[in-house]
């Protein structure tokens, strides 16, 4: 009988967990689902936290479901957002390319569908929000060409190949340094989780082959500050520049504080409110545009502070 | 602690009937029953036809991957490398059929093959070189997930034939996928082995004891190989059937499956001490899975909140289960 | 305390009045007196459930009693842990060993109070210490060896050793022989007598009477809780001690059984194992055979039967059954071509103990049970349930075989077997561990399986049982084949020369 024991005492935290569920519902009749490929990692995180406080802003309900970086669990908790009769799906793919799966799903469903951060090839969305990574990843690089005047040797830790951002990010970059030619790629090597401890791995192999290495590009915040970690332990006799990208809280504490030399800072609270208006838009019937790219800010120690308390 | 068994000898006296038949199971169907109810009455939207075939169809890839786990567990294994082996068999099926133009239908049967031969090396490194299952799928783990990425460099696999993805997608008779009458057909068919065939029966025996198995006349080896191989062939089949439901073959596909996958098996009733555990228990356990997600998502619990919840479930199923296995 | 509330008791050593203990509203053991002087050895004797680790249970702190007094060394004694009772100078030596396999014999003996100086573990002083021990006990064993390689009898001194290092002055020794050979036993027996005459004193319990005769100043039968007999003297037939101890007369123990019929049955030849540990045996056994392996432990009388039925793999020579050479490399070769055993361990190597008496019957007997390899629960049940009553087992199909008491047990794995009428029977120590009431029953069964036709070889460290039911004995001593002795030419002298060579 213990196991009646226990599925009483299961079924009551549900039941508990369900009253904070339903404790949160708003007044308004619109429910809009959002889908987040993962919380663990502060980009996705902080859009959700500004959708999160649009929507109880304008009293819309917000249904949050984290697929912990697992498309197949996203396409099941999109599956369930749909059962759940919501108005729109806010749509942040996981995996490496965007599934179009839950879209046609949604579709199916009549619910329109805001993709954010990327957008499956086969089924875009009705729109897709994301920074225009090509553009921004120019700028930054063009910046570091100006920095450096124009020479130096490159490591680049990359993010998990074959996905959009990392893909957008190399091609703007590359760009950048075509009109440049003093200054040379002389490594790069791909990371899987975009996480500090493999920026800081591969950083330090890096330096371990070529010590001459005086500029690192992380392609996120995460790696470029594994990358600095690297830098610091190394003992260099010269001076690195090290650059990141998405302006996540982390990112921009260390460029404030010298750590990092620049970022491009995401608009990720202006993706959140734009992906949550757009959402409304596309419920009301309104006509949205297919892409609404945004552009990214180039983020050194002069601007970082501000960024930190009112983050764009 | 000596006077009791004493006793119980002397008397002869009646413990609690055991047979390992299967049903076993009914205390965690009892849970499941009270986890509807609930969601029942705490969401219009849970207890409705289309939400149950929704259910059906998210835990399908879990279902058919706990079916191999059973057995392996019910032998006093495990086998850590299923969602390792599901990525390698989805993208083998991807990368033949793309790169060399093998025919789906045969690029399916070979994502089966790679799956079991996975699961038989897995096997050999336990009883020939006799390495503690935890390592040996440890080890195929790892293996699996590198191999996964070599095939294609990391990239993943998009856009099979609609004939394929219908698999997932279309509900036959509004009511059953492909994929699901597949996950059913497996658990029936095992179901009838574990309870039915002396192979079946066997595998309690070589959880109970390997010792006493072989003693027995049991060629534990030559099975333990055969368990291995056949988890490894059905988290091929669960690759297949994820496939067709992302439309796509992915190496990252099926990170941290394997602990899913255990922890439906146990709160199944089985113990991962071996000798215990059946098919009506995996599968109950694994819609306890399935419909608590399900529901606090129809709940809109903060994700946050449900990882605590399904933690807390597991917790507490497995305590009450040692707990109930050391009252006896 | 004064000595004064047992006013007849000896002034020191242990004396017990009127001591009762309840399980669950069961009494199990009933109102007993016992006196243990300094220096004595009484031996406690009784059948499984009689009551005997529960009162030594009780005087070891293990339980408390219900009702009833103890005294030791003249002060009132009412233990409340093993702890307390072994501070007071009483020590319980189990029959399964608790030691850590792992740890060195010193790291044993002093676990728990390791001698320390500073915050480290003062090595040098442990192992003095526990060396001063060991040759207390005449043994010649460097006290940094690891437990784990030490064979069964060393370890069960170790456990002496420890108690010894506590300053016990009574030792309980439940069954402290069960695992040991004739001469571990001697060793064992020699130490006692020494430890004797420094005044320790010990509660012997054993289920081999023979002994008893040899180590014990007095005896005490106990049967269902309760004091039936007591002897000052050891000397007492054992025929008398069985019959106080089941409570009826016992005539014979051993059944008569028919001579052997002519047709050779099981014949090895030349037969060696991997590791040297029996060498060039070669033997045969007849249908109706009762064929008995003796030897003292270690002699690869196990390792022989496990290499014969193909559980362990064979260096050289060669198996036939009804004079085909055979080739059983897995246990399952040998059940198939009609030779089946009873394992040594039939806890660990024979039975399922979680499992029910049906899954156990069942293991290995699939193909004789259902209809084309299928097989349902009904079919299992009944299965079983032939096969347990036709051996007599006292139990449901649906039990678990836990419950069983150990003669049971055995019969179960008999049964097992039996159902596939094989031709061989090979049965390792059938009856250890097992009380005297039911091994009468064993061995009725041993003589009907011959009285059947099979050939039976039975392996046993219990002198009187090889003796009492085998036609012929072969003897073993370290892996060799001392000799092959007719039942004329059979008793316990012969074998033990042999034995000991």
């Amino acid at each position: 009988m213990n196991r009646v024991f226990l599925t009483t005492t299961s079924a009551i935290a549900v039941a508990g967990a369900a009253l904070l569920g339903t404790a949160a519902q708003a007044q308004d009749d619109l429910t809009i689902g959002l889908a987040v490929a993962n919380l663990q990692a502060d980009f996705f995180n902080q859009i959700k936290q500004s959708v999160e406080a649009a929507g109880e802003e304008q009293g819309i309900e917000i249904i949050t479901v984290d697929a912990a970086g697992d498309a197949a669990t996203q396409v099941s908790q999109i599956q369930d957002l749909i059962t759940r009769e919501i108005d729109a799906l806010i749509y942040i793919p996981a995996g490496a390319t965007a599934a179009g799966v839950p879209v046609e799903a949604a579709r199916a469903a009549g619910i329109p569908v805001v993709a954010v951060d990327r957008n499956p090839p086969d089924v875009p969305g009705d729109t897709f929000i994301a920074t225009n990574s090509v553009a921004a990843a120019q700028e930054l690089g063009d910046w570091v060409c100006e920095q450096t005047g124009g020479t130096g040797r490159v490591g680049v830790v990359q993010g998990q190949l074959g996905t959009t951002p990392e893909i957008d990010r190399d091609t703007g970059f590359r760009a950048a340094l075509d009109d440049c030619p003093g200054i040379e790629i002389v490594a790069q090597q791909a990371s899987n989780m975009w996480m500090q401890d493999e920026g800081f791995a591969i950083a330090q192999d890096m330096l371990l082959r070529d010590p001459e290495i005086t500029i690192f590009f992380g392609r996120a915040d995460a790696l470029a500050l594994g990358a600095a970690q690297a830098v610091q332990v190394a003992n260099l006799d010269h001076d690195v520049l090290v650059v990141g990208f998405d302006g996540d809280f982390a990112g921009l504490e260390a460029v404030r504080d010298g750590v990092l030399d620049a970022t491009m800072t995401q608009r990720t609270q202006g993706m959140g409110r734009m992906a949550l208006e757009s959402a409304i838009a596309l419920i009301n019937g309104e006509d949205v545009p297919a892409e609404q790219l945004q552009p990214a800010t180039l983020t050194t120690s002069e601007n970082a502070a501000g960024f930190l308390e009112n983050h764009p | 602690m000596v006077a009791p068994s004493e006793q119980d000898q002397a008397t002869g006296r009646l413990t609690i009937p055991s047979f390992n038949w299967g049903l076993g199971f009914f205390g965690p169907l009892v849970g499941l029953v009270l986890l509807c109810i609930v969601f029942s009455f705490t969401s219009e939207y849970f207890f409705t036809t289309r939400n149950a075939l929704n259910i059906l169809d998210q835990v399908t890839v879990l279902g058919i991957l706990a079916i191999g786990m059973t057995a392996v567990i019910i032998t006093g294994g495990i086998d850590l490398s299923v969602g390792s082996v599901l990525a390698f068999s989805m993208m083998m099926m991807g990368w033949l059929s793309r790169e060399f133009g093998v025919p789906l239908e045969i690029a399916m049967l070979c994502a089966i093959l790679t799956g079991a031969a996975c699961g038989a090396v897995s096997g050999l490194l336990i009883t020939v070189a006799r390495l503690p299952p935890f390592i040996a799928t440890l080890a195929m783990m790892t293996v699996a997930r590198g191999l996964a990425n070599i095939l294609t460099d990391g990239r993943q696999i998009v856009g099979y034939p609609s004939w394929f993805t219908s698999f997932a997608t279309v509900r036959h008779f509004d009511f059953l996928s492909v994929t699901v009458g597949v996950f059913i057909v497996s658990v029936i068919l095992a179901f009838i082995y574990l309870r039915y065939r002396p192979g079946g029966r066997n595998l309690y025996a070589i959880g109970g004891s390997p010792e006493v198995a072989r003693l027995s006349g049991i060629a534990v080896k030559k099975v333990t190989v055969g368990v291995y191989a056949m988890c490894g062939a059905l988290s091929g089949l669960a690759g297949i059937a994820l496939a067709a439901r992302l439309n796509s073959s992915q190496p990252s596909a099926g990170l941290t499956y394997e602990l899913d996958t255990i922890a439906a098996v146990v709160i199944g009733g089985a113990s991962l001490a071996g000798g215990v555990g059946s098919i009506a228990g995996t599968v109950v356990g694994v819609l306890i899975i399935g419909v608590l997600s399900n529901g606090l998502n129809l709940l809109a619990v903060s994700p946050f909140i449900q990882m605590v919840v399904i933690g807390c479930v597991i917790a507490l199923a497995v305590t009450f289960d040692t707990l109930g296995r050391r009252n006896r | 305390m004064p000595a004064a509330s047992a006013p007849e008791s000896p002034r020191r050593g242990l004396s017990i009045r009127g001591l009762s203990k309840d399980f669950f509203g069961n009494r199990v053991v009933s109102d007993l007196d016992l006196d243990v002087a300094p220096g004595e050895v009484v031996a406690l004797l009784g059948e499984n459930g009689a009551g005997k680790s529960t009162v030594s249970a009780m005087i070891a702190g293990i339980h408390p009693p219900t009702e009833g007094t103890m005294v030791w060394e003249g002060q009132a004694f009412r233990p409340v842990s093993p702890a307390d009772a072994l501070a007071a100078g009483i020590g319980l030596i189990h029959q399964e060993m608790r030691l850590l396999p792992d740890l060195s014999i010193a790291e044993n003996v002093f676990v728990g109070r390791l001698p320390m100086r500073g915050a480290m573990v003062d090595r040098e002083t442990m192992n003095r210490r526990a060396a001063e021990q060991l040759q207390r006990l005449g043994l010649d064993i460097p006290p940094t060896t690891r437990v784990g390689s030490l064979r069964v009898a060393a370890q069960q001194q170790v456990e002496i050793a420890k108690a010894l290092t506590l300053n016990a002055r009574l030792l309980i020794l439940d069954e402290p022989t069960a695992a040991l050979g004739g001469e571990e036993t001697d060793r064992l027996f020699e130490q006692i007598e020494r430890l004797k005459q420094d005044g320790v004193s010990f509660i012997y319990i054993s289920h081999r009477l023979d002994e008893i005769a040899r180590i014990a100043d007095r005896v005490a039968v106990l049967r269902d809780g309760a004091l039936v007999a007591t002897h000052d003297t050891a000397q007492v037939p054992v025929k008398t001690l069985i019959e106080e101890m089941v409570g009826r007369s016992v005539d014979r123990m051993f059944p008569t059984i028919a001579p052997p019929r002519d047709q050779e049955v099981l014949s090895v030849d030349n037969l060696s194992g991997v590791d040297g540990a029996f060498r060039n045996v070669s033997f045969s056994v007849r249908a109706g055979e009762v064929f008995g392996i003796a030897g003292i432990v270690g002699a690869g009388r196990t390792e022989l039967v496990r290499a014969i039925t193909g559980a362990d793999p064979l260096a050289s020579g060669s198996v036939s059954i009804d004079g085909q050479v055979v080739h059983l490399r897995e246990p399952g070769d040998a059940i198939r071509a009609g030779l089946v055993m009873v394992p040594e361990d039939r806890k660990q190597q024979g039975l399922l103990l979680d499992q029910t008496l049906a899954d156990n019957v069942a293991y290995g007997n699939f193909d004789l049970m259902g209809r084309r390899g299928w097989i349902s629960p009904g079919a299992m049940r009944r299965f079983a349930q032939a096969a347990i009553s036709r051996m007599g087992v006292k139990g449901q199909p649906a039990q678990s075989a836990s419950v069983l008491s150990g003669g049971n047990q055995q019969k179960l794995v008999i049964a097992k077997w039996i159902s596939r009428d094989p031709k061989i029977f090979i049965l390792d120590e059938p009856t250890r561990g097992i009380d005297v009431g039911a091994r009468a029953a064993i061995y009725e069964v041993i003589a009907g399986l011959a009285q059947s036709g099979m050939a039976v070889v039975v392996v046993s460290s219990d002198l009187e049982e090889v003796l009492g039911l085998s036609h012929r004995v072969l003897v073993l001593s370290r892996g060799r084949q001392r000799g092959l002795l007719d039942r004329e030419a059979l008793s316990h002298v012969a074998v033990m020369e042999l034995a000991t060579s």
